[in-house]
Order: C-alpha cells, then sequence, then structure tokens
C-alpha cells in the first residue's frame, strides 16, 4: 500500500526546497520543515520530504539497514522514481538513521575535480540537535557556530572533519529531526570541544 | 557583446499586439486550428517535433501557429516548452524491426522479402502544381490490398550481415550520453554524435550530406533501406519495475550502406550510416545516415579533411535553436559596444590626421624631422 | 531498465496496459464509461512530463537517445487498496486517470473487464491497424520483368 507523500506537491516541495536551501546556506542553524508530507515509518517525515523534493530517476538512492523497509522503498520508487542501489558507493542519495549510518563517509561518492557535484549527500535521520558537540566555520557562519546533533559521535565528526579536508570533493550532510533540519555541507570546518 | 536597456515597455507592448493581428490575418477568414495543423501540415508538425526534440503532435501544431509558420521559431517554442516538464526517465531503445510498415523502400535490392512497399510518398509525382487543392477537392479513399503486410519485414542490411559482408553495429553496452543533461564535448561517441544530428537542423545536415557526395568526404551511399511506419514505446516506471508500453510513434528510418573497407585480417565489408526520426522525414534521416557515416571517418581509419567529417564543426552548428539565437542576437542593442568601436575610429582617425599633419610639418621643416 | 524477468502476473498487466495507453481517448471512454465513477483514492493525480526516448545506431546495436515525448500519469487506489497505475504518452489527464482506474480493476477482476473493456479495444485497434496495413500493402510494387537493350 503506497502512502501519499505532500499534500500539494509543487507548492509543498518549493517549502522543502527553501528549508534544505537555507540549512545548507546557513550550516549548523536548525531550519523548520513543516511540509504535510506523509512516510511509511520508520521514515520521518522531514527527510521524506528531502528525498521527494531532491531525489528523481537520475538520482540512485542507498537506504541503511533499519530504513531498508519494503514500504519505504516503495514509497521512494514511486514518489521519487528514484532507483534503490545495493552499494552506498553507488547512491546519489544516502539515507541512514543516527545509529547505521554507512561505515565509511570516505567511500561515498566524492565528485571528480572537474565535477564536484557528482557527489553523495548524506540524509541522517536524528532524535534532535544539541549545542556543544562541535565549533562550525566556514561559508555561510559569522564567526563560529555551536552544533551538535543526538546519536551522533566523535567518530563522526572527526569524518565530518576529514570530508571538510577533501574540499573542494566530498559530500555534504543534512540531519533530519521531526520537524527540523540542519546540514554541514563539505565547505564547513569542524572543530571538536571538550565535551564531544 | 549586448547590454539590456530600460525603457520601451509600451512599444514592445504594442509590438505584441500588432504581432497578435498580423499573426490573425483577415478576420472575415476562419482562424486556422491545431487540428488542421496537426492534421493536414503534418510533415511540418514532423520537423518541429524532430528539431525541437520533443514527440507532441498538438504542441507542435500550436507552435508553427504561434510562429506563423516559421518553424525554426516553431522549435525555439517546443525547446522552451520541454524544459517546464519534469523528466519521468529513459524509455526502452525503440524496436525498429517490429515496426508497423507505411512505406519500405530498398536502393540496393530490387527484391526484398516483404517487397517495396512505396507508401504516401512524393517521389514518382510530377511536381506540377495540383489546383484542384486550391479548392474543396476531397480526394478518394485510399486504395486497399485485398492482404494486409507481413509483419515482420526483415532488415535489408541484416540479410546482408548474415552473409558477412555487412559490417555489424556495436553493441556497447555503456549508458548513452545525453546533450539535454551534459554539455556536449568533444571527441563525441557515436551516440552523443546521433542525438546531436536527430535534432539538428534539416537544411544544414541536407547541405553537409549533399557535399559528401560531392566529393568533400565522399562515403560511396546506398540506400540499403528506408522506412516509415508506426513502433511501440515501451518505458519501465521505477514503481513498477516492469516495462510498460506507453503509446506509439511514428518514426522515419534510413540504413545506408557504404563504402567497403578491410584489413590484412579482416575481409572487407560495407559499412553504415544510421538515421532516424520522428514522423515521416525522410530527407532528414537520409541526410542524418549520410552525416552519420561521414563524422566515422576517424574511427574506420580515413582521412578527415572535409566539413561533413569534421564533428566539432557539425556538432557545433547543427542546432538550429543555437544558431538562430546567436545570428539573431545581432539586432539586439549593442549601443555601448558600438559606441567603443566609434570612439576608437573617431581617435584613430584623428591619429592618422595628427601624424598626417605632422608629416606635412616636419617637410616644411627639415630640421625637425632629424 | 527492468530489473528482473516480469513474472505472468506483470506480462498480463503489462498486456492491458498497452491496450489502455494506445487505444484513442474516445474509443477507451466508451469502453469503459461504466467506471469512470469507481470510487478511488488518488495516490498521484495525473501529471505530465518527459520520458526519453531512444533508438539502436543501426537498428540494432547499442542505445542513444533520440528525442523526448510528452507522458502523462496517474496512480489511484481503489476501496480494497488495489493500486491503479498508468502512463499513456501525450498530455491527456482524463486518459491517464481513467486508465489508473481500469488497471486497478482489472488487477481486481481480469476474466470480467478484460472482456468488457479490453477485448473490444483491442479488436479496434487491431482493426485500424489491418485498415492502415492494406493500403501501405496496396502500394506495394509487382516489379514484371523489363527486357534489357543488347549491351
Amino acid at each position: 500500500m503506497t502512502e501519499r507523500g505532500f499534500a500539494d506537491a509543487p507548492v509543498q516541495s518549493a517549502h522543502a526546497f527553501r528549508a534544505i536551501m537555507q540549512a545548507m546556506a546557513r550550516p549548523g542553524r536548525v531550519q523548520a520543515i513543516d511540509a504535510d508530507v506523509k512516510a511509511p515509518a520508520p521514515l520521518l517525515p522531514s527527510a521524506a520530504a528531502v528525498a521527494l523534493t531532491l531525489c528523481d530517476f537520475q538520482t540512485p538512492v542507498w537506504l541503511s539497514p533499519r530504513l531498508r523497509d519494503e514500504r519505504i522503498v516503495h514509497y521512494l520508487r514511486f514518489h521519487a522514481g528514484a532507483p534503490l542501489v545495493a552499494e552506498p558507493q553507488a547512491a546519489q542519495f544516502v539515507f541512514a538513521t543516527a545509529a547505521d549510518l554507512p561505515p565509511r563517509l570516505g567511500l561515498l561518492a566524492q565528485g571528480t575535480h572537474e565535477y564536484p557535484d557528482r557527489s553523495a549527500t548524506l540524509v541522517i535521520q536524528v532524535a534532535g540537535f544539541v549545542p556543544g558537540s562541535v565549533e562550525l566555520s566556514g561559508p555561510g557562519i559569522r564567526g563560529g557556530e555551536r552544533f551538535g546533533v543526538v546519536g551522533l559521535d566523535e567518530a563522526f565528526w572527526t569524518a565530518m572533519a576529514e570530508n571538510h579536508a577533501r574540499f573542494p570533493v566530498g559530500i555534504d550532510a543534512i540531519f533530519a529531526a521531526p520537524g527540523k533540519l540542519a546540514a554541514v555541507p563539505r565547505s564547513t570546518a569542524i572543530r571538536m570541544l571538550e565535551s564531544a | 557583446m549586448y547590454v539590456a536597456v530600460k525603457g520601451g515597455e509600451q512599444a514592445i507592448d504594442a509590438a505584441h499586439r500588432l504581432l497578435d493581428e498580423e499573426r490573425r490575418g483577415d478576420r472575415s477568414v476562419p482562424s486556422v486550428t491545431l487540428e488542421q495543423i496537426a492534421g493536414q501540415l503534418t510533415l511540418a508538425v514532423d520537423r518541429v517535433m524532430n528539431e525541437g526534440s520533443l514527440y507532441d503532435r498538438e504542441l507542435a501544431a500550436l507552435a508553427i501557429k504561434q510562429a506563423r509558420g516559421d518553424l525554426i521559431e516553431a522549435i525555439f517554442l517546443i525547446r522552451a516548452a520541454r524544459t517546464t516538464l519534469a523528466r519521468f526517465g529513459y524509455a526502452e531503445p525503440l524496436d525498429t524491426r517490429a515496426m508497423r510498415v507505411k512505406r519500405r523502400v530498398s536502393a540496393a535490392f530490387k527484391d526484398i522479402p516483404g517487397g517495396q512497399i512505396l507508401g504516401p510518398t512524393f517521389d514518382y509525382t510530377h511536381r506540377l502544381l495540383d489546383f484542384s487543392l486550391a479548392g474543396d477537392y476531397e480526394p478518394p479513399e485510399a486504395a486497399r490490398a485485398p492482404g494486409a503486410l507481413r509483419s515482420d519485414m526483415p532488415r535489408v542490411l541484416e540479410m546482408l550481415g548474415s552473409e558477412g559482408l555487412m559490417e555489424q553495429p556495436s553493441q556497447e553496452a555503456r549508458e548513452p550520453a545525453d546533450l539535454t543533461q551534459d554539455p556536449l564535448d568533444f571527441p563525441a561517441g557515436r551516440d552523443l554524435r546521433l542525438q546531436n544530428l536527430a535534432r539538428g537542423d534539416e537544411g544544414f545536415l541536407l547541405a553537409l550530406a549533399y557535399s559528401t557526395q560531392r566529393g568533400y568526404g565522399r562515403t560511396h551511399p546506398f540506400a540499403g533501406e528506408i522506412r516509415l511506419g508506426t513502433v511501440e514505446v515501451s518505458f519501465t516506471p521505477e514503481e513498477l519495475g516492469f516495462p510498460i508500453v506507453i503509446g506509439a510513434i511514428a518514426v522515419t528510418e534510413c540504413e545506408m550502406i557504404n563504402q567497403f573497407k578491410g584489413s590484412a585480417t579482416v575481409k572487407p565489408q560495407f559499412t553504415r550510416g544510421y538515421g532516424l526520426g520522428f514522423g515521416q522525414c525522410e530527407r532528414k534521416a537520409m541526410s542524418m545516415a549520410l552525416v552519420d557515416r561521414a563524422l566515422r571517418a576517424g574511427e574506420l581509419g580515413e582521412e578527415r579533411g572535409a566539413p561533413a567529417q569534421d564533428e566539432e564543426f557539425v556538432l557545433s552548428h547543427s542546432d538550429n535553436v543555437q544558431a538562430t539565437g546567436f545570428v539573431e542576437h545581432l539586432k539586439l542593442p549593442h549601443y555601448v559596444d558600438f559606441q567603443s568601436e566609434l570612439v576608437l575610429l573617431r581617435r584613430l582617425r584623428a591619429g592618422t590626421e595628427a601624424a598626417k599633419h605632422r608629416l606635412e610639418a616636419a617637410k616644411d621643416r627639415p630640421e625637425a624631422a632629424e | 531498465m527492468p530489473s528482473h524477468a516480469p513474472t505472468s502476473g506483470e506480462t498480463a498487466r503489462a498486456a492491458w496496459m498497452r491496450i489502455l495507453a494506445l487505444s484513442a481517448w474516445g474509443d477507451l471512454e466508451a469502453c469503459a464509461k461504466d467506471y469512470t465513477d469507481t470510487a478511488h483514492d488518488v495516490l498521484r493525480p495525473p501529471e505530465t512530463g518527459l520520458v526519453m526516448l531512444r533508438g539502436r545506431m543501426g537498428a540494432s546495436g547499442a542505445a542513444f537517445n533520440l528525442g523526448e515525448a510528452t507522458v502523462t500519469r496517474c496512480a489511484v487506489r481503489l476501496g480494497d487498496g488495489t493500486e491503479g497505475h498508468a502512463y499513456v504518452m501525450g498530455r491527456s489527464a482524463a486518459h491517464a486517470k481513467l486508465a489508473a482506474i481500469c488497471d486497478a480493476l482489472l488487477q481486481r477482476d481480469a476474466q470480467r473487464l478484460s472482456e468488457t473493456i479490453i477485448a473490444p479495444l483491442a479488436a479496434k485497434l487491431d482493426a485500424e491497424q489491418a485498415e492502415a496495413s492494406t493500403k501501405a500493402a496496396a502500394t506495394k510494387v509487382d516489379f514484371f520483368t523489363m527486357v534489357r537493350g543488347d549491351d
């Protein structure tokens, strides 16, 4: 059985796009996303809104084991027309939960120096945000932004710091929490804070 | 370079209203309907679909009406319209072997299994103006044979292929290049070249094809087989996971048999050129096949010197929307550009004048010239 | 690209989806007029987009992109949960929607609806194709032997 996607796709995908764009433009700043979108659990509506807004038949999608549910697979195929791939390396969009991230972020599509856009976007479903595990700096951030995500540990942020070191290639990360999202693109520098 | 200028909105509005009135023409004459254009100016519609690169007869008819019959303007409108639509995916390759044939001829063999079928052709007409069409002439219904055509028409080139006399087309299974997604890049593969030619300007391809026949990149062609008819379109929606037929389209296909080629190790074989287009577009499909073959010169180890063999020249100039954009943009305001040229020219002339004066002055005072 | 060899259910479904897509709107509307009011939820309202068509170089070789075509798709769900899909070339929302409803109904009761909807539409298509074919066949050249001059 197929869940419906956006109640009003043209309008709500535009709103969702705006929220994603703001999140990318202001790394670490939490944006509200209130799209009227249904999604089969455990896919969060905010993550579903990202998928339905950005994915199409030309963007292979990989789902982490916890999200690899028949209904979610069918949902993404139907609404986004996106092909599901077995290996995260082959994906342009990687959907995962904080608890089952793909093992090595450096193995995801990094883009090339000629085409840095041919890289993966990592969408992580999270419980929420907490300030203070890392300090972000770089384009879109005045001074520094203290940022943290429930359930993501130092190893993750270390991997994201290594990801930044590869700029202009590398992945971009979107954190989707209930009703909210934030992003850390590859252009953002990451400094670990003591409490992390 | 042109520079945006402000003002003139009223003039533009009035110009558009005047355009609307001129398009409408004599109001005592009924306005031409899209059904009339789609149903009676079918070859114009086919050309707009080909070069607009969008199969939709009604939209092409609308574009022709809006463009007052200027087909390149109509093609431009279609290209603009397609950018407003999301793409669902790529269809399965058309199977022209399963074509329901309306016309099928070979200039290479007289007797071919399935026969030579002339179909609705201008060939063998006398090219005399038919004044009965100026009135309300209703033609009789087309003649019917007692039986239908055989449903599987063998391909002429496959018959030669089975004897080993014809090169086999490459079966490379990589994802074909798509110039609507990635900019044209050189060297181009044959897949990209064929896509470019399929949407290329018919006049440009015709001239290039003609040039190969006149000796600029000779390929010694025979029209192996030309077929026109209907093929079904299959598409696999991601959510279904199996292919479904979503419609049927008319296409014209041309397979040219060309100059044979061999080497110390490979027995000589004919080579081939391929043309395919929407609707009935025989001139275009034949030209495409000739230019396709000419562009294969490098791959076939032939000397490349003629324009039709120069892929960068051909592929960069085949698109009439790009071409008309660049040529026609010259009429847009270039006031600032031109001013700078004017100033430069005046300065040069003043410089020349001053130099002349100095020279004359120097002649008068020989000591100053030292 | 198809991800697997179609199952027999899929083959049957593809066969009726083909007829629903190929039939002229007027014919479909006439054959399916009893079902236009079938209660349903709309999973995807009729939406027009593009499919890139492909040819094969040298007719049977590797694929190349030929040009696009307009396609309208629609998906519906009946009260019992059966989902119907349609992809139909062109821009007719009504055609795509009715084809999607018919697809759902056919999955529920293939036997009966194949007879009432699909069989007459298929017969009509066959007749049209046969007529076109006999007209083309009338233009087939019958060569009779020409005597060549002595040279």
